[in-house]
C-alpha cells in the first residue's frame, strides 16, 4: 500500500522519474497483461485488451425475435453481421437507461464468431501484473461464478478521492473514483455459457 | 495456417478432381461415338492424356494407388488409340468404371484413409485382360478446327462429328428473321429443314444494318444436294451454300481459302434453342467471351466409306497449337474459395451503402444553396460512383457462376450407368449445358436432378417391348434442357415414357387420407399430377409398385425450395413426362418482399410468395385451434408473425391481447386483392377472396357499413401467402414495403439455434432486415398444429 501511493505520488510531481521508477517496480512484479476496464451496472470490469477487436458506438441494432433474452439484436459492422450480446443481462446484473456512453466491444475470444459486447462505458485501460491480480478462490472463497477470472486493485484506483481528483484525474480525463476493484472477466466462460 | 505442402497437397486435389471431371466428358463422347459408331481417335487421346496426367500427379504426391490405376489404364488406353483393342461397351464400362474408382481413390486418399479398396483390385484385373484382349482395327478419324470447337457446344460439336462420320455435306444457311417473329420462322425453319438433314449450329451474323431484324447463319449438315435444299428451303428465303472442302493440304493455312464457316463475330452464346425471349441481337451490348473468329476454316477428315470430305488423315491440328492450347487454358483460370467472393461481395454492400449516404449528402447541399458548380461536380461523381459500384457488383456475380454443363455431364454418366442397371436404351439430348448458374446453386443441384434422372429412367422409360407396341422408337428420349429465364434459370428433364399414372396416384392419395374422396373427382389433372410432391407419394412406389431406392419427390421439391426454387410437372399418358425446376441465377442476391411487423422490418424470399392479400378479420376461423381463412377454395392456416415474434402488436388493435384476439378486433374494411408489385399475381383475387371468405359472422360484429366507417382509424393488415412444397401459409403482416434485391447474410453462430430466419440483409437504408426462412416457418406451423391437435389444446400455437 504504502509502495503503492509513494509512487503515485510522485509520478504527479515528477514524470520522467516516475516512468522509470513504475519500469523497475514492473520488472519486480511480473509480466504485465493489458486489460480494459469497462463500466456496467455501475461496477467496473476489465477483460484482456489482446481479444478486443474494436470499440464501436452504439449502432442502431436490429432485435432478433426469439433470440435468447441476453442477445440485443445484430448490427452491421463493415457488411457483416454481428450479434451483439447484453453483458448485463449475461452477468445478470441491473440495467440502467442507455447513455450515449454507451459502446459495443467487438471480441472473437473463440475464434468462431465475431460478437458485440454491450457495456454502458468504456473506461481506461490497466497494465496489471499476475501479481496484483487475486485470485477469486483466495479472495472470496467457495462458490463464486466461474467467468470472474480475478479481483484487479490497480494501483491508480487506491487513491484516496481527494488525491484522484487533485492530480490523475485530469490528466487522463476518465472517472476513475469507482475502480477500487476491478472483475476481469474470463470472456470465454461468459460467452460459452 | 496452410504450409506449402498442404497448399500444394489442396491444388493437387482440384487439379486431380478437374482432371477426372473432363475424363468423364470425354468419356461420355467417346460412348456417343461408339453408339453412332464412329470413334474420333482424337477423343481416345484425350483420355488417354488426361490419365497420364492424373499418373503423373499421383507419382508426385505419392498417391501409389492411383498411379497404378493410371498405368494400367494408360496400357489399355494406348492400345486403343493403336487400334489394338477395339471401343467396345464393355471396355467403356471399364473405364467408366474407373473413373468411379478415381473418385473414391481422392476421397480415401484426402482424408488420408488408406483402407483396402477390393474393387481396385478388380478392376486393374480387368484392365489386364481387357488389354490382353486384341483384335480388330482402329477407326478412321476427322479433326475440326479448335477454333470452331471452342464456339460449339458439345453437343452441336457432337453433331458436327456425326454428320461428317455419316458422310453428310455441310451446308451454310443464311436466312433473316424479323425479330417479332423470329420464334416461329425458326421453328418453322427447323421443320422444313428436318426431313432433309440435321441442323448442327446457329449463329447471329454481323451485318446488324437494320435493329428489327437479324440474319442467322445456320451449319447443317444434310445427305441432300444443294439444290434439293435450296428448292425445299426456298420459300422461306433461305440462302443455301455448300461448303466447299478443303483441298488436302497438311496445313490448314495453306489450303486454298475455304468458306469460312462462320464468318460473323461470335456472340457468347449462341441463341439457345428453346428459350421463348428474344435472342441477344444488340451488337454492342453482347460481351466478346469467346475468341472472335475471324476465319475458321473446317478442318477435317472424313471416315472411309463414303465420297465426303476426304483429306488428309494424317494431318491433324498442328501438335504445338494444341500444346500452346493447354496452356493458355490452365494461364486463364483462377482457383478462388467462393469465401473470398463473399467478402468482396461485403465491400460491395458497404459501398453501396456509401453510396446512398452521398446521394443523401447532395441531397442537403441542394437545400442548403451551396456553390452550384461544386454542386454538379459532386453530383457527376456521385453517378459515376454509382455506375460502377453496380458494375463491380455485377462483375462478382459473374464470377461465382459456372456452366450447368458441370452437373450435366454428372447426370449424362448417371442415366449411362442406370439405363445400363435398368436394361433399357436411353438417349439423352443435352442443350444448353452452358447456362450459368451460381456455383452454390449447382452444388446443391446435382443431388435432386440426379433423382429425376433415374426416376425418368426407371418409372418414365418403358421397356423396349412395351414401346415397340405402341409404335415408339425403341431407344426412349431423355431431353435435359436449361435456359436462361430473366432473372431465372429453367432446367428441364423430358421423358418420352408412358407418363405418370395419376389414376394410380389419387388411389393411393385417398388411401393415405392425402384427398378425400369427394375431393378428388374436382380436382384438375394439374393438381392430381402435383401430389407426387406429397410425401410418401412419390412416384417409386405410388404408380410402378417398385420399392425403390432413394428418397421420394417431395424431397427434391424441398431441396428445390431451399434453393428459392420451384418445380412443377407436366405428364401426358403415353407420351412422357416433363419437370420443370426453375432456379434463381443466384444465392447471393434474390428478390425479396419487404414486410413490416410492428415497426420492425422483415424480407420474405419471392420465391416463396405466393400472393398478398388483405386480411379481412372476420374472414378468421379458429379451426381445431388453429386460425385460417378460406383462400379461392382451400382453407390457409394463418401465422401472426406479431404474436410469434413476441413484437407488440400494432396499436391499432385497440390493446387486445397477443393470443388469440384476431376474433375480437373490429374488422376491417373489405377484403381485396393487393398486388404489391408485378410478379405477385393477384390481381384477380379481389373477387375470388371476397367470395371465398367465410359466410359465417361471429356474433356481435358490426354492420358492413360500421365497418368502413371504422376503417380509416384502422390500419389493414396483409396476408402474405407462402407456398413450399404443397403447404400454403399465411404469414399476417402490418404492411408491404415492396420488393427489393437483397444481399443475403448469415446469422452468425450464436443464433443459431433461433429458428425461422435464413439470414438477414442491408436494406438501402442501412437498417437491417431478418430474412424470414419461409420453408422453416411452414414446417413449424404445421408441427405445431398437430402437436396441438395430439393435446387436444385448442390454443393458436
Amino acid at each position: 500500500m504504502a509502495s503503492n501511493l509513494a509512487r503515485r505520488t510522485s509520478s504527479a510531481v515528477v514524470p520522467a522519474a516516475a516512468g522509470a521508477k513504475r519500469k523497475k517496480a514492473q520488472r519486480d512484479r511480473g509480466p504485465i497483461t493489458e486489460y480494459l476496464a469497462f463500466r456496467l451496472a455501475g461496477d467496473v470490469y476489465a477483460a484482456p485488451v489482446s481479444i478486443i477487436r474494436e470499440i464501436l458506438k452504439l449502432h442502431p441494432l436490429t432485435p432478433v425475435p426469439r433470440a435468447p433474452s441476453s442477445i440485443m439484436g445484430i448490427i452491421s459492422v463493415r457488411g457483416q453481421l454481428v450479434t451483439v450480446i447484453d453483458l448485463r443481462r449475461r452477468l445478470r446484473l441491473a440495467e440502467g437507461p442507455v447513455t450515449s456512453k454507451a459502446r459495443i466491444l467487438l471480441v472473437d475470444p473463440m475464434g468462431v464468431e465475431l460478437l458485440g459486447l454491450y457495456v454502458d462505458e468504456v473506461l481506461q485501460v490497466y497494465r496489471l501484473a499476475d501479481s496484483e491480480i487475486e485470485h477469486t478462490a483466495t479472495a472470496l472463497g467457495g462458490e463464486v461464478a466461474s467467468y470472474i477470472a480475478g479481483i484487479a486493485r490497480p494501483a491508480q484506483a487506491q487513491a484516496t478521492p481527494q488525491e484522484g481528483k487533485g492530480v490523475a484525474l485530469k490528466s487522463v480525463g476518465v472517472v476513475r473514483q469507482n475502480a477500487s476493484v476491478v472483475i476481469l472477466l474470463d470472456l470465454k466462460v461468459v460467452l460459452s455459457s | 495456417m496452410t504450409s506449402e505442402s498442404e497448399r500444394a497437397r489442396e491444388e493437387f486435389f482440384s487439379e486431380a478432381q478437374e482432371i477426372v471431371e473432363g475424363l468423364g466428358r470425354d468419356l461420355l463422347a467417346l460412348d456417343e461415338a461408339q453408339k453412332s459408331g464412329h470413334v474420333d481417335p482424337d477423343l481416345i487421346n484425350d483420355v488417354f492424356r488426361a490419365v497420364h496426367t492424373l499418373k503423373g500427379l499421383a507419382g508426385l504426391f505419392g498417391a501409389t494407388r492411383m498411379s497404378s490405376l493410371s498405368h494400367k489404364l494408360e496400357e489399355l488406353l494406348d492400345d486403343l488409340r493403336l487400334g489394338k483393342v477395339d471401343v467396345t461397351a464393355p471396355v467403356l464400362d471399364l473405364l467408366f468404371l474407373s473413373v468411379q474408382l478415381y473418385g473414391k481413390l481422392l476421397q480415401a486418399e484426402k482424408e488420408g484413409r488408406d483402407q483396402p479398396m477390393p474393387e481396385l483390385e478388380k478392376l486393374l484385373a480387368q484392365l489386364d485382360r481387357g488389354a490382353s484382349a486384341g483384335g480388330g482395327a482402329g477407326s478412321g478419324g476427322h479433326i475440326i478446327d479448335p477454333n470452331l470447337l471452342a464456339v460449339l457446344t458439345e453437343f452441336e460439336e457432337h453433331k458436327l462429328k456425326t454428320n461428317i462420320a455419316q458422310g453428310n455435306t455441310l451446308y451454310r444457311l443464311k436466312v433473316r428473321f424479323q425479330l417479332a417473329t423470329i420464334d416461329q420462322g425458326l421453328d418453322e425453319l427447323k421443320a422444313t429443314a428436318k426431313p432433309h438433314g440435321d441442323i448442327i449450329t446457329y449463329l447471329p451474323a454481323s451485318d446488324g444494318d437494320d435493329i428489327d431484324s437479324i440474319t442467322l447463319e445456320i451449319l447443317m449438315g444434310s445427305r441432300a444436294s444443294a439444290s434439293t435444299l435450296r428448292n425445299a428451303l426456298h420459300h422461306l428465303g433461305v440462302e443455301v451454300e455448300e461448303l466447299p472442302r478443303q483441298g488436302g493440304g497438311p496445313a490448314p493455312a495453306a489450303a486454298p481459302a475455304p468458306a469460312p464457316v462462320v464468318s460473323a463475330p461470335v456472340p457468347a452464346h449462341h441463341i439457345p434453342t428453346p428459350t421463348p425471349s428474344p435472342p441477344p441481337v444488340a451488337p454492342s451490348g453482347v460481351p466478346s467471351a469467346m475468341p472472335p473468329l475471324g476465319h475458321a476454316p473446317l478442318d477435317m477428315t472424313a471416315p472411309h466409306p463414303f465420297p465426303a470430305p476426304r483429306l488428309d488423315t494424317s494431318a491433324s491440328i498442328p501438335p504445338k497449337a494444341q500444346e500452346l492450347g493447354t496452356i493458355k487454358s490452365v494461364a486463364q483460370t483462377v482457383r478462388v474459395d467462393i469465401q473470398k467472393l463473399d467478402v468482396l461481395m461485403n465491400i460491395v454492400g458497404e459501398l453501396s451503402i456509401v453510396r446512398t449516404e452521398l446521394e443523401r449528402l447532395l441531397e442537403k447541399m441542394r437545400d442548403a444553396h451551396t456553390n452550384r458548380e461544386l454542386r454538379i461536380n459532386l453530383h457527376r461523381l456521385q453517378r459515376d460512383f454509382e455506375r460502377n459500384v453496380i458494375s463491380l457488383r455485377r462483375g462478382i456475380l459473374e464470377v461465382r457462376m459456372v456452366p450447368l454443363g458441370q452437373v450435366f455431364d454428372k447426370l449424362a454418366r448417371v442415366a449411362r450407368q442406370i439405363s445400363r442397371e435398368a436394361g433399357k436404351q436411353v438417349n439423352l439430348v443435352i442443350t444448353g449445358a452452358e447456362t450459368e448458374v451460381d456455383k452454390l446453386i449447382v452444388e446443391e443441384l446435382s443431388d435432386p436432378l440426379m433423382h429425376m434422372m433415374r426416376n425418368a429412367i426407371d418409372h418414365g422409360i418403358e421397356e423396349r417391348e412395351m414401346r415397340e407396341a405402341v409404335n415408339k422408337p425403341a431407344v426412349g428420349t431423355i431431353a435435359l434442357n436449361a435456359f436462361q429465364k430473366g432473372n431465372h434459370v429453367v432446367i428441364e428433364i423430358e421423358d418420352d415414357g408412358k407418363g405418370i399414372d395419376t389414376e394410380r396416384l389419387l388411389e393411393k392419395a385417398i388411401r393415405m387420407g392425402v384427398v378425400q374422396a369427394d375431393e378428388a373427382r374436382t380436382m384438375s389433372r394439374r393438381e392430381v399430377l402435383n401430389l407426387i410432391f406429397v410425401p410418401g407419394l412419390s412416384t417409386k412406389s405410388a404408380v410402378s409398385e417398385i420399392s425403390g431406392r432413394g428418397v421420394g419427390m417431395d424431397v427434391v421439391k424441398t431441396n428445390i425450395s431451399k434453393l428459392g426454387g420451384v418445380i412443377d410437372v407436366q405428364s401426358e399418358p403415353g407420351i412422357g413426362t416433363k419437370f420443370t425446376v426453375t432456379l434463381p441465377i443466384t444465392l447471393a442476391i434474390i428478390s425479396a418482399l419487404i414486410v413490416k411487423v410492428s415497426d420492425q422490418q422483415f424480407a420474405i424470399p419471392l420465391a416463396n410468395v405466393q400472393e398478398a392479400v388483405w386480411l379481412d378479420v372476420e374472414a378468421v376461423r379458429v379451426i381445431d385451434g388453429r386460425e385460417a381463412v378460406t383462400l379461392r377454395g382451400s382453407t390457409l392456416q394463418l401465422c401472426y408473425l406479431a404474436r410469434l415474434f413476441g413484437l407488440s402488436d400494432t396499436p391499432d388493435s385497440n390493446g387486445t391481447g397477443p393470443f388469440g384476439a384476431s376474433m375480437e378486433v373490429p374488422p376491417m374494411g373489405p377484403v381485396a386483392g393487393v398486388p404489391p408489385r408485378g410478379s405477385l399475381r393477384s390481381e384477380s383475387i379481389r373477387q375470388d377472396y371476397a367470395a371465398a371468405a367465410f359466410p359465417y359472422r361471429p356474433a356481435g360484429t358490426s354492420s358492413p357499413s360500421a365497418r368502413t366507417a371504422l376503417a380509416p382509424r384502422q390500419r389493414r393488415r396483409f396476408i402474405v401467402v407462402t407456398a413450399v412444397g404443397t403447404r400454403r401459409l399465411g404469414l399476417v403482416v402490418d404492411s408491404l414495403v415492396g420488393e427489393q434485391d437483397v444481399v443475403i447474410k448469415g446469422l452468425g453462430p450464436s443464433l443459431k439455434n433461433v429458428a425461422g430466419f435464413a439470414g438477414a440483409t442491408q436494406l438501402a437504408d442501412q437498417r437491417i432486415a431478418l430474412v424470414l426462412d419461409a420453408p422453416a416457418l411452414v414446417e413449424e406451423m404445421f408441427a405445431h398444429a398437430d402437436r396441438a391437435r395430439m393435446h387436444g389444446g385448442t390454443h393458436g400455437f
